[in-house]
């Protein structure tokens, strides 16, 4: 059965997103893909949906409706949202699936003190891949969709996998309140004064709003490089904390771009990455040094709450 | 020869070839990183995410949740080689150029930097065989060179706003070509007809790493010609 979805209004960057594409970053495509990963993949688990995509919204996201058919939906991160079924309005909760019908609504208000959040659908999007994912870039233009962000008036086809169970969670995730990243030491950690490095693991530095998926500028003590401001240009990983000439530290998000020449004296653990991703600007982060057995033993430690959460999927109405 | 790995957070491995941007190094880049894809496309290793080359260095980025580091350095110990089989590596790829002075707003600027006439900077650019490094920065975008050490430039101080796409670009030894619309702050010299990138091709770039490019003068009428029919 195929539903349609419209989109009554498009939110502020609204984009289709899944794990990313592989393997293009040697001609100039970095991964991208959905910036919270565990989220789009609790969102596809409140689904019953194998074929990992979501729809990605930022701060303010879209209105939808279902055009036609029916739909199985589920709305991931903190956010504000409310809900119109059978011309009822009801603020809606996160982390649980509702069964939409034709003409049901979805207003996504915004999502709270965070940046990221998402819907999924139970069933497969009828959209051509590129690049064998469905994730897009509006920045580059690269990515299904024409490599577009969603119009006002634009329309999904979703082919429906069939289930009509509403599920939530008996275990629901922890809104993280930490402002401390973990880091690893970077590959030009050396370039940097010795006092430069004691003052960036201890000083606070501030998210400014020029930050978006591709990357977060920071605002705090200037970092002192006594090497060189550029080095031979190497490839970009996400959580890359860069230094350029200026001494204020950038770092590479989920949209990086694939190579730069700046030094980079730090690279954010993966277990941090999407809590660092939902700081929004204005708010102070710390930095904190660990080795890369922390960085495994964490990351394995997270996959293994996602799983715990996703396994305490029961149904609605039991 | 690999002269050192060093971890890169950690799910990525950067392995350095040398220490200079060289041809050889770079060839030597070029050459161990189609070995390992081709490697991993035999091997269906989906844990491997990207294998990113640029002039002297190769980066590997991993799934850590499907793969350790341990195992990524047993398949980099898989990988021997005793020379570099470079002829393997490049394809000659030629790219047409107006220098019509409506698209090469750069030239005269450059002409009287370097003190050289228009049509010897010109002449030089089309002698010479260019070798390309890499690709990134974005989408298809090739860093190219080198150029003879008598037309360096400098980067310009204060980068345009928007450069339109095909515009053929100089700064240092090196010359690119925008695959689109973009700010940038290097010296415009003339403009390709071709489309550098298209995500719906099955060879999405028309340049790849390792690959060389001579540039073939056209006209103005030229380029409107191959414009139109594409």
């Amino acid at each position: 059965m195929i539903s349609k979805i419209k989109f009554l209004e498009p939110g502020m960057i609204t984009t289709i997103q899944d794990n990313g594409i592989k393997h293009k970053q040697h001609i100039g495509i970095s991964k991208g893909g959905a910036a919270i990963q565990s989220l789009i993949k609790i969102g596809n688990a409140l689904v019953d949906n194998k074929d990992h995509w979501s729809i990605e919204f930022i701060y303010k996201g879209p209105k939808i409706k279902i055009e036609e058919g029916q739909c199985i939906v589920s709305i991931s991160g903190n956010v504000d949202f409310d809900i119109t079924k059978n011309q009822i309005n009801e603020k809606g909760k996160c982390f649980r699936s509702y069964l939409l019908n034709k003409n049901d609504e979805i207003n996504i208000n915004h999502t709270i003190q965070s940046v990221y959040g998402y819907i999924s659908f139970g069933g497969s999007l009828k959209l051509k891949k590129i690049f064998n994912s469905l994730s897009c870039n509006p920045r580059s233009k690269i990515g299904s969709n024409e490599g577009s962000k969603i119009k006002k008036n634009d329309i999904l086809e979703i082919e429906n996998n069939n289930n009509i169970k509403e599920y939530k969670l008996g275990i629901e995730p922890e809104i993280p309140i930490t402002k401390t990243i973990r880091v690893l030491e970077g590959p030009q950690f050396n370039y940097f004064s010795k006092k430069s490095i004691k003052e960036f693991f201890k000083e606070n530095y501030e998210v400014t709003n020029n930050t978006d998926k591709m990357g977060m500028r920071l605002l705090g003590k200037k970092i002192e490089n006594i090497v060189s401001s550029n080095i031979k240009s190497e490839a970009i990983i996400k959580g890359a904390i860069q230094v350029p000439a200026d001494g204020q530290p950038i770092i590479l998000l989920t949209d990086h771009q694939t190579i730069g020449g700046y030094p980079k004296i730090a690279v954010v653990i993966s277990a941090d990455i999407e809590i660092l991703s939902q700081i929004i600007p204005k708010n102070k982060i710390k930095f904190k040094k660990v080795n890369l057995k922390e960085a495994y033993v964490s990351l394995d430690i997270k996959n293994k709450i996602i799983n715990k959460i996703i396994n305490s999927k029961i149904k609605v109405n039991e | 020869m690999i002269k050192d790995i060093v971890n890169y957070g950690d799910q990525a491995l950067l392995l350095n070839f040398g220490n200079e941007i060289s041809k050889e190094i770079n060839k030597e880049v070029i050459f161990y990183f189609q070995k390992l894809s081709k490697l991993i496309l035999e091997n269906n290793i989906n844990s491997i995410e990207n294998v990113t080359p640029s002039y002297n260095k190769l980066s590997i980025q991993f799934n850590l949740l499907e793969i350790s580091e341990k195992k990524i350095k047993e398949i980099i110990d898989q990988i021997k080689y005793e020379k570099v089989e470079v002829e393997d590596n490049s394809r000659l790829i030629k790219i047409p150029i107006s220098y019509d002075e409506k698209f090469a707003i750069d030239l005269e600027r450059l002409s009287k930097q370097t003190n050289i006439s228009k049509e010897e900077i010109i002449e030089t650019h089309l002698k010479t065989k260019f070798y390309v490094y890499m690709i990134g920065f974005m989408p298809g975008f090739p860093y190219m060179g080198d150029l003879h050490k008598k037309i360096y430039s400098k980067r310009l101080e204060t980068p345009r706003i928007e450069i339109d796409d095909g515009s053929v670009i100089v700064a240092e030894q090196f010359c690119a070509i925008y695959p689109y619309k973009s700010p940038g702050g290097w010296n415009i010299i003339g403009k390709t007809p071709f489309k550098l990138f298209d995500q719906n091709k099955l060879s999405p770039n028309l340049i790849n790493p390792g690959d060389e490019v001579i540039f073939e003068k056209i006209t103005l009428e030229e380029f409107k010609k191959i414009k139109n029919d594409q």
